[in-house]
């Protein structure tokens, strides 16, 4: 976000994004201008749309919305009501993206699965502005008076940000590690390289998938990296990583008990603890799993874009959910 | 229009033009590169600036705008530079903002710092400023110059240089790249960072909103993104294809040290600072020359593997943990990383298998807390910060760095990373620990208790390990207002913890210990809190009093470390177990009884007491003492008034309020320095109840040391102190207090 200009803010996505498609511009700000909607049943917008990939806000708007949010973070029913809502979209969204992979696989043209995977991750997505519209620092001022100093606070909110599910970096590797035991166990090579294409092969390189594949899509590269991987430990890296979970979620379920602990008789910080640890956890579980669906979809748009003979570069959402409606 | 203002290319005079415009006139004479500019004369009335205004942009062409700058009598001198102090301003070519800019740059001379720093330089006499006015340049890249010059030549100099305006250099907000060099010596250059780039705009650039894209250099091909624009200048996102070139290449360098040493010749200095800016004709321009005030530090850019104080980096906390380690490269292919810090833009799955082998830390130069990279080191127990974004150019492979997760900075360091886990390996004999679910069998770790807690959305806990005989007792903690379970076994007793919750607590076994805490995985307290009915100690007080030092904060270890930091260069050791002997004096007596201890000469005290506190305010922060904190809560809660009464420096006292976040419940501090007399004395209570207007008669005092004790007691108060982790009553007869700790 720029600082305030004339009286608006400006979100760049051109800046923060660069080298991005229209279509991946055009889902930060299409989904930007609907949070309000999505987290608040507020059907005014967050700004307007100069261009796909950058949106002003005016700043009053910016503040009135931004506020009524925050005070709803406060309260452990919105924010459990929000996470539940949240959840939903997300699997909407995964079941919609699953229907427009297998439609591609297929040798179908996808046009209704994919218009119904744009409109539910246009969902998913409004929850990027995670990353900068949470109201961290009136947490952090709440952990800190009472868990007893800043460090403590920073420590606490820190640990709440780890996520319930292993995050798609980890569990990327969990996958290849899986691809490469089964390897060993004698299982056929370019079955198993075609798994970890699917499950995992758009996660793999610089970039994003949607102009031009990853290199994990590419089932040969995925073979060599099976068999790469087959000759290495792969269960010490199994319990490295279990170990290493089990020990970052046990910190965040004590640090949540800390807070608790330490709001215990104030009924306002008990109910604000609860909340904000509600959110906290999903917010990281949920930036991981936008991540990986984020890739789905953009690989299938583009999949859909070379059957159709259109350019992944210049598509965009309403192209996408204007064909699907027309079909 | 008659041209009325003095011009650059005339002689000027210092009394008239000030020593800015004088010194820039006479280099120009000489022939040297300075742009064209106007004087408004030091005694040019005010009530004729109008007319100066309309003369000015008559004269001056200015497609960026216009500068007007500071040209006082007394700045740029030999003594004092009164560098930064006076205003320059940029401002657009129109009458009315012109007009602005120049009463700005006049009324700076009157900024009370300005007489202030010339009182410090011994120059008694009131600034008076001429301002001068030119077009402003719209630099590639521009900056200071800092030279020693012999012969004709810049013998030993230091160069500072950023892309578009210097205006970032000059006030500190930017760190420019720096080369350095001298006679035989080899130039030096380290890269800086430079996220955002001032230009002056032209006005239809100025009215573009952020996102836009303006050239940065005509006719180049290079566009830059606007980040906003204010008072005439665009801040610009600096160009990523401009990322590892070098802001001032060699052939400019030189130009510009040749004609820096022709500047010092022309105005008769043997050393010289000059800001200089280069124009999109690769054109050098002087638009400052003055004596340097201030030598030449001894110090070179030097190799990046240097340790060097300035290079902190700053970034965003994102995984914790203090570590040190060689930094390393994420492209540089190498597998095991273990014991190094990674230095990366993000992380790929990829980076998975090198960082299950171990690296001291990451450090990303994007993302947030909630970033891939965040969560993936907080997932492996990695310390992490990220984006610092330049990180990859600050850091050369190898340099050994420290990487503090919990702040989020980066630093050169040879030193062993401060011990800060002070809290670690507390024994557990007096504490109840706080679990949500119950281990089988209980944990024997000398803990007091294990307390379940019943979670008021959660499945009723079972709670047959009632029955069960173990190596301590287990309870139950209803937190808040929650009813005691009707299933809860006729073996409890449920006891009511003011401010807490209830506790069921077995029968037939000792009583509860004083203190909750929860544990982390490494079994490291992360929170504590006591367990007395704290409100029942409060009674009918009218006031809370409290003492800080060992008293709500446990500064021991913090206290311990500053003297070892302050006595250290004097070459006296403070081990721990003497410090401990000596608690109960002054540290000035400390210090003295330190230096005899070993025969050592007695060290300069007062510095030594200063040095502690810096110390002290820059070490870690002190740990809360819970008992005290609880009653402290308890008393807000009820809407009693607080107040601190202590003996401790008063920037200690407040610091420590800060860090521990405690402001909202201790906004009056009494110390020392409010009252004539410290502890024993009852001076500091009663100055604390006169401020929160209470009868002493009616006040509760907490002091953990016997002359803390005194005092209150001394002022008529109820008077508590803390044994063994709770809050007893102290009496003059039996004083469970102990030694004051040595006050820095």
């Amino acid at each position: 976000m720029e600082p305030v200009w004339k009286g608006q803010l400006t979100c760049d996505y051109e800046h923060t994004r660069p080298g991005s498609t229209l279509l991946e511009l055009d889902l930060y700000t299409a989904s930007l201008l609907r949070w309000p909607l999505i987290f608040m049943d507020d059907p005014r917008p967050y700004g307007r749309v100069r261009r796909p990939g950058i949106v002003d806000i005016p700043e009053p708007d910016h503040l009135v919305l931004t506020r009524r949010w925050h005070d709803l973070l406060a309260d452990p029913a919105y924010a459990s009501a929000m996470v539940a809502a949240a959840e939903q979209r997300k699997l909407l969204a995964d079941t919609a993206l699953h229907a427009t992979e297998h439609e591609l696989d297929r040798g179908g043209a996808a046009e209704l699965p994919l218009a119904r995977a744009t409109e539910a991750f246009l969902g998913v997505m409004s929850a990027h502005i995670v990353n900068w519209l949470l109201p961290d620092d009136q947490w952090q001022q709440l952990l800190a008076g009472l868990l007893g100093g800043a460090a403590d606070g920073r420590a606490c909110r820190l640990a709440l940000n780890t996520p319930d599910a292993t995050g798609h970096l980890l569990d990327a590797h969990l996958v290849l590690l899986d691809g490469a035991d089964t390897l060993t166990g004698g299982a056929d090579l370019t079955a198993a390289a075609d798994a970890l294409a699917a499950r995992a092969g758009t996660l793999y390189g610089d970039g994003s998938p949607a102009a031009a594949a990853m290199p994990l899509e590419d089932r040969n590269r995925a073979a060599a990296l099976l068999t790469a991987t087959a000759i290495t430990d792969t269960g010490s890296q199994r319990a490295v990583i279990d170990d290493a979970r089990r020990r970052a979620v046990g910190l965040r379920d004590a640090w949540v008990l800390a807070a608790r602990l330490a709001a215990a008789g104030d009924p306002v910080a008990t109910a604000r603890v609860a909340a904000l640890t509600a959110v906290c956890r999903w917010a990281a579980d949920s930036e991981e799993s936008r991540k990986v669906q984020r890739h789905r979809y953009l690989a299938a748009a583009r999949r859909w874009c070379e059957y159709h003979g259109a350019d992944p570069a210049t598509v965009t959402t309403a192209d996408l959910l204007t064909r699907g409606v027309t079909r | 229009m008659t041209a009325t203002l003095p011009s650059l290319d005339q002689d000027l005079r210092t009394e008239t033009a000030g020593a800015k415009a004088t010194a820039l006139a006479r280099l120009a004479a000489a022939g040297l590169p300075v742009p064209a500019g106007v004087v408004v004369p030091v005694d040019h009335p005010d009530d004729l600036l109008p007319g100066a205004v309309a003369e000015i942009l008559t004269r001056c062409p200015a497609p960026h705008g216009l500068i007007a700058r500071s040209s006082a009598v007394a700045e740029d001198g030999h003594s004092a530079s009164f560098a930064g102090l006076f205003t320059s301003r940029i401002t657009p070519a129109a009458p009315s903002a012109l007009l602005d800019a120049l009463r700005a740059v006049r009324a700076s001379a009157h900024h009370p710092t300005v007489a202030t720093y010339g009182r410090a330089r011994g120059i008694t006499a009131h600034p008076a400023m001429a301002v001068l006015v030119q077009a402003a340049l719209r630099p590639v890249c521009s900056g200071v110059l800092a030279a020693e010059v012999a012969e004709g030549r810049c013998t030993r100099w230091r160069i500072e240089a950023v892309r578009g305006l210097a205006e970032p250099l000059v006030s500190g907000t930017q760190t420019g790249e720096i080369h350095t060099g001298g006679r035989g010596q080899e130039a030096g250059t380290r890269p800086a960072v430079q996220e955002t780039i001032q230009l002056p705009g032209t006005p239809d650039e100025l009215d573009m909103p952020p996102g836009e894209w303006v050239d940065l250099v005509p006719d180049s091909g290079t566009r830059a993104k606007i980040r906003t624009s204010e008072a005439g200048v665009l801040h610009l996102h600096t160009p990523a294809q401009l990322a590892g070139h070098p802001v001032l290449a060699a052939g400019a360098r030189g130009r510009l040290l040749t004609t820096a040493a022709l500047a010092a010749t022309v105005l008769g200095l043997d050393r010289i600072d000059v800001e200089w800016v280069i124009d999109h004709r690769a054109e050098l321009h002087l638009i400052q020359a003055r004596p340097l005030t201030a030598p030449l530090t001894g110090r070179t850019t030097g190799a990046p593997t240097t340790v060097d104080d300035n290079l902190v980096l700053h970034g965003i906390a994102a995984a914790p943990g203090v570590v040190i380690g060689p930094a390393t490269r994420a492209d540089n292919g190498t597998a095991d990383i273990s014991g190094r810090v990674l230095l990366c833009r993000e992380l790929g799955p990829e980076a998975v298998p090198a960082l299950l082998t171990g690296p001291a830390a990451v450090v990303a130069t994007t993302g947030g807390e909630l970033s891939h990279t965040a969560i993936i080191t907080r997932e492996l127990g990695i310390p992490c910060v990220t984006n610092v974004t330049n990180a990859l150019t600050a850091i050369a492979p190898a340099t050994i760095v420290e990487v503090d997760g919990n702040t989020g900075t980066v630093r050169p360091t040879t030193a062993v990373p401060a011990q800060r886990a002070a809290q670690d390996a507390l024994p557990l004999a007096m504490t109840a620990v706080l679990t949500r679910t119950l281990e089988n069998p209980l944990p024997a770790d000398g803990r007091a208790a294990t307390v379940l807690w019943l979670d008021p959305d959660g499945p009723t806990p079972d709670l047959t390990p009632f029955a069960a005989a173990g190596p301590h007792p287990v309870a139950v903690l209803l937190p808040g207002d929650l009813p005691v379970p009707a299933t809860a076994p006729p073996g409890i007793r449920p006891i009511r913890l003011h401010g807490l919750g209830t506790l069921l607590w077995p029968r037939g076994t000792p009583p509860p210990p004083a203190e909750i805490a929860v544990l982390g995985p490494d079994g490291q307290v992360l929170h504590r809190r006591t367990m007395t009915d704290t409100a029942a100690l409060l009674g009918d007080a009218q006031a809370l009093i409290v003492d800080w030092d060992g008293t709500v904060a446990d500064n021991t270890v913090a206290r311990h470390r500053a003297l070892q930091a302050a006595l250290a260069p004097y070459g006296i050791p403070v081990p721990a177990d003497r410090y401990r002997a000596l608690a109960g004096l002054p540290v000035r007596d400390v210090i003295v009884q330190l230096a005899a201890d070993l025969t050592l000469p007695i060290p300069p005290v007062e510095e030594v007491v200063a040095h502690s506190r810096t110390a002290l305010l820059a070490g870690p922060a002190p740990l809360p003492i819970a008992c005290t904190v609880d009653l402290l809560r308890a008393a807000n809660a009820l809407g009693i008034p607080v107040a601190v009464a202590s003996s401790a420096a008063t920037v200690l006292v407040h610091d420590g309020i800060q860090r521990l976040g405690l402001q909202a419940l201790l906004p009056v501090v009494v110390t020392l320095d409010d009252v004539p007399c410290g502890k024993p004395a009852p001076d500091a209570y009663l100055e604390a109840a006169r401020r929160l207007g209470a009868d002493p008669a009616r006040c509760l005092a907490v002091d953990d040391a016997a002359d803390g004790i005194t005092a209150a007691l001394a002022a008529g108060m109820r008077t508590l102190t803390i044994h063994h982790g709770r809050l007893v009553p102290a009496t003059a007869a039996g004083v469970p207090g102990g030694p004051r700790a040595a006050q820095p």
